[in-house]
């Protein structure tokens, strides 16, 4: 049997990331969701995920300083930023701090589905 | 401090800038969060149309959750849309508990992300006073924009209106885990508080009482 993609999503609007779990879970990938930096920690302390959807704007601990902190405890994980809005020149800082991609919101269903297949290849798989 | 943003901003377009930023980051959250329930449902119609089992149950939470953002998308606009009006007369009459709660709704967002959490506490009372609006909606908005350089770890501000005398006063009661001291919040209200206004600082168990209102304009009608 195939092994499932493991995702975790965060974002401070909780309302946003049970749904997008749901939604990600019925595409037949293992999601878990966090509504803030530190329940994502919490996660990790416990888990391994292919990849991390993680929103850059959200209080304490922002999505960039998440992002630095599990590339230290999961070097290997691709990370697909999300933004209300983003500027070309974000796009390319959050590359260059290691980021896939990043993605604005609202984010297409049919978009993230590309960027993940996109990052994780079938070997990977 | 960013003194600049003080000094630059006797316009007070960097303060609507910032206003409107927020309300926009809000309502694109309000859209993207329609956009996944709306989502869901359409993957649950895609899913018995394949021959799975109608789950009427989602689809109606579903629905009830988008009725909600929808609510939270009005209010957001209503606010906003009251706010521009803000600059319209330079001396109006208006309820000051309504702007106190206008204000926090359209910066709650960003006072969020500082880790300041807002409330009001509204005593019910008839709090209509003729004023500078404009100048009241920023000096609210300065307190809590800057706020965290003095509570760096987050706080609590709690507002109120000060009822023993006759000029409209807003109280914000500010109360963190950790603060940089009297020095820096004297620093900090001495820039935002300018010719314009009067403002107290007192110092109580572990918090500090910020009162507050403009020189000539505020009164009760």
């Amino acid at each position: 049997m195939d092994k499932k993609i493991k995702i975790v999503i965060v974002d401070d609007e909780s309302e946003l990331v049970f749904p997008m779990a749901d939604r990600l879970e019925m595409r037949g990938f293992d999601v878990q969701a966090a509504d803030s930096s530190t329940s994502a920690l919490m996660l990790f302390e416990k888990d391994r995920f292919d990849i991390a959807l993680i929103d850059v704007k959200m209080p304490g601990i922002s999505g960039i300083d998440l992002m630095k902190m599990i590339f230290r405890l999961q070097p290997d994980i691709k990370v697909i930023l999300m933004s209300g809005h983003g500027t070309e020149e974000l796009v390319r800082d959050c590359k260059k701090m290691g980021a896939c991609d990043l993605l604005i919101k609202p984010v297409k269903m049919r978009d993230l589905i590309e960027r993940i297949h996109g990052i994780i290849s079938p070997e990977d798989e | 401090m960013e003194n600049k943003f003080i000094e630059g901003d006797a316009s007070g377009l960097a303060f609507m800038g910032k206003i409107a930023s927020n309300a926009t980051h809000e309502m694109n959250n309000v859209l993207s969060i329609i956009g996944e329930y709306a989502g869901v449902i359409e993957d649950k119609i895609h899913a018995a149309l394949n021959g799975a089992d109608f789950d009427i149950e989602k689809v109606l939470y579903c629905k009830e959750k988008i009725d909600n953002q929808i609510s939270r998308g009005r209010s957001l606009n209503k606010e906003l849309n009251k706010f521009s009006h803000s600059v319209d007369e330079k001396i109006s009459t208006f309820d000051l508990s309504g702007v106190i709660e206008s204000m926090i709704l359209l910066t709650n967002r960003f006072a969020a992300s500082k880790l300041i959490k807002l409330s009001f506490e509204n005593s019910g009372e008839d709090e209509t006073v003729r004023g500078n609006l404009f100048e009241i909606e920023r000096k609210l908005f300065l307190l809590i924009y800057f706020l965290p350089e003095v509570f760096a770890k987050g706080a609590e501000i709690k507002f109120s209106i000060n009822h023993s005398n006759d000029s409209g006063e807003i109280v914000a009661e500010c109360r963190g885990p950790e603060n940089a001291g009297k020095p820096a919040f004297e620093s900090l209200l001495g820039e935002i508080f300018d010719d314009d206004s009067f403002y107290d600082l007192t110092e109580c168990d572990e918090s500090y009482k910020i009162s507050f209102k403009l020189k000539e304009f505020i009164e009760r009608e």
